[in-house]
């Protein structure tokens, strides 16, 4: 699906808005529920992803291809999640009885992005970890970004992403197991 | 939640903001590189004189007895001289400065000039330097509403209803071009000439506008329309009706007439219906 990088390419040098349009419809919905993931709101991420999307437009950044357009994208949208985070000195985790109103909005897009239901299980349970945990579980399962790719995004050497990786499985394991999740292999 | 395409309409429109934005603060930073070159003009002219002596109280007269109607002008510098000039009132360049205060006083029943080597070659322009006469700069400047001479500008003999002691512009010299796309329904835009007397003028001044309203595809030519768009519009408290001009292919053309303030052309209440191109009435 990565066609971002020529979509964004023609966008760029022709000022075609319907490659814009493309990006959008194909990176939105996961850039925000990755976003959702750092701010711990998906009606901010929304906006924020939509911040992400109207940079690329004004601004019109030059993407070198050094990483995946994706990789470089979430990395964007990242920088404007930690920006409003640091903003709004708001603790990115919010706890989990605050979020029933959130809940909703943010599985039909979780379900309209994750078609596999034992995934959307998976997801939700993700939800109960940390921030951090969070982000690395979506960029390597959801997004299947490599280890070196999420370390882009996150600005983590490839060794620390691993580490947290490890752990984040561990704990979201810990999670299904709570909720009854039982594994075909582990 | 924002559905996709209403998230795409939004990117959209936050883009095509920003860069109307961009494109304003643009314009007026050329605005404010044209009226800086008038006044550094005028500094620079100031000291040539200056150093030529020409202000000096042992100067040659530079007003002719005769109310101003020729100036000779003599300019004789260490390193240059100018010779004499003889220039036609109506076509030069009305001059304020610190030393010329008891001139500007008379500058509502007679023409000063000012000529020397410089002012001669350059396109007439109006100029009120900051030193002259302080606050009274505005006035000075909104001050020929009856003499069409100096600033450019035009009042129309009957002025429309509006207020009587205000300037009200109608038109303004201005070299950009006034061709313009039609804006989208619910956006509005200001031709060039209206736009740079607005940042001249600003709250000074009223503005006698004339408006053209165009639909997604068309410009709107029903007189009915219009009536209805003016009636909304003075429903909102501006100062506006509806006029027409015959057309040499038969018929008339409508359109809006405005007197407005600054406050009202900078927040117009465009309808979402309609994209309205804004211009002075005597462009």
């Amino acid at each position: 699906m990565d066609n971002g990088a020529e979509s964004y390419r023609r966008f760029r040098e022709n000022g075609d808005e319907t490659e814009l349009d493309k990006i959008i419809t194909d990176y939105s919905d996961g850039l925000m529920l990755y976003l959702t993931s750092i701010v711990g709101n998906i009606h901010i991420a929304e906006e924020l992803t939509e911040d992400t999307f109207v940079l690329l437009g004004t601004k019109k950044p030059k993407f070198r291809e050094k990483c995946s357009f994706r990789t470089w994208l979430y990395t964007i949208g990242r920088n404007k999640a930690l920006n409003y985070l640091k903003k709004t000195s708001r603790h990115p985790a919010i706890p989990i009885e605050d979020t029933a109103g959130l809940v909703s909005d943010e599985e039909a897009v979780e379900e309209a992005y994750i078609r596999k239901e034992d995934m959307i299980t998976v997801h939700r349970a993700m939800r109960r970890l940390s921030p951090e945990y969070q982000q690395v579980l979506w960029l390597t399962y959801f997004e299947g970004l490599s280890n070196k790719e999420a370390a882009a995004v996150m600005k983590k050497t490839v060794r620390s992403v691993e580490s947290l990786l490890y752990r984040a499985r561990r704990s979201l394991r810990t999670q299904l197991e709570k909720e009854g999740f039982e594994y075909e292999n582990t | 939640m924002k559905t996709r395409e209403e998230m795409i309409r939004d990117i959209h429109r936050r883009i095509r903001e920003y860069e109307a934005e961009r494109r304003k603060k643009r314009a007026r930073a050329a605005v404010i590189t044209a009226s800086l070159t008038p006044v550094c003009g005028a500094a620079v002219l100031g000291t040539v004189l200056l150093k030529g002596g020409m202000l000096s109280p042992s100067a040659p007269p530079v007003i002719t007895p005769d109310g101003g109607s020729q100036v000779t002008a003599e300019l004789t510098t260490e390193g240059f001289t100018s010779g004499s000039t003889e220039i036609p009132a109506a076509e030069t360049l009305p001059v304020t400065t610190a030393s010329f205060s008891d001139v500007t006083a008379a500058t509502e029943t007679e023409n000063v000039e000012e000529t020397s080597a410089a002012a001669v070659q350059t396109e007439a322009v109006p100029v009120t330097t900051d030193a002259a006469e302080g606050a009274e700069a505005p006035a000075e400047t909104a001050a020929p509403a009856e003499d069409n001479t100096g600033t450019g500008m035009t009042v129309p003999t009957e002025q429309p209803a509006g207020n009587a002691d205000r300037l009200l512009i109608s038109s303004y010299p201005s070299p950009g071009s006034e061709s313009m796309t039609a804006p989208r329904p619910g956006h509005s835009g200001m031709a060039w000439h209206l736009y740079e007397a607005k940042e001249e003028y600003r709250d000074t001044a009223d503005y006698h506008v004339k408006a053209d309203i165009f639909t997604e595809s068309d410009q709107v030519l029903d007189a009915g329309m219009i009536q209805a768009e003016a009636e909304r519009l003075s429903g909102l408290g501006y100062d506006v009706k509806v006029e027409s001009e015959p057309v040499q292919t038969g018929g008339d053309y409508y359109y809006l007439a405005f007197v407005m303030t600054y406050e009202q052309l900078e927040d117009f209440p465009a309808s979402p219906e309609y994209g309205y191109v804004l211009r002075l009435y005597d462009y």
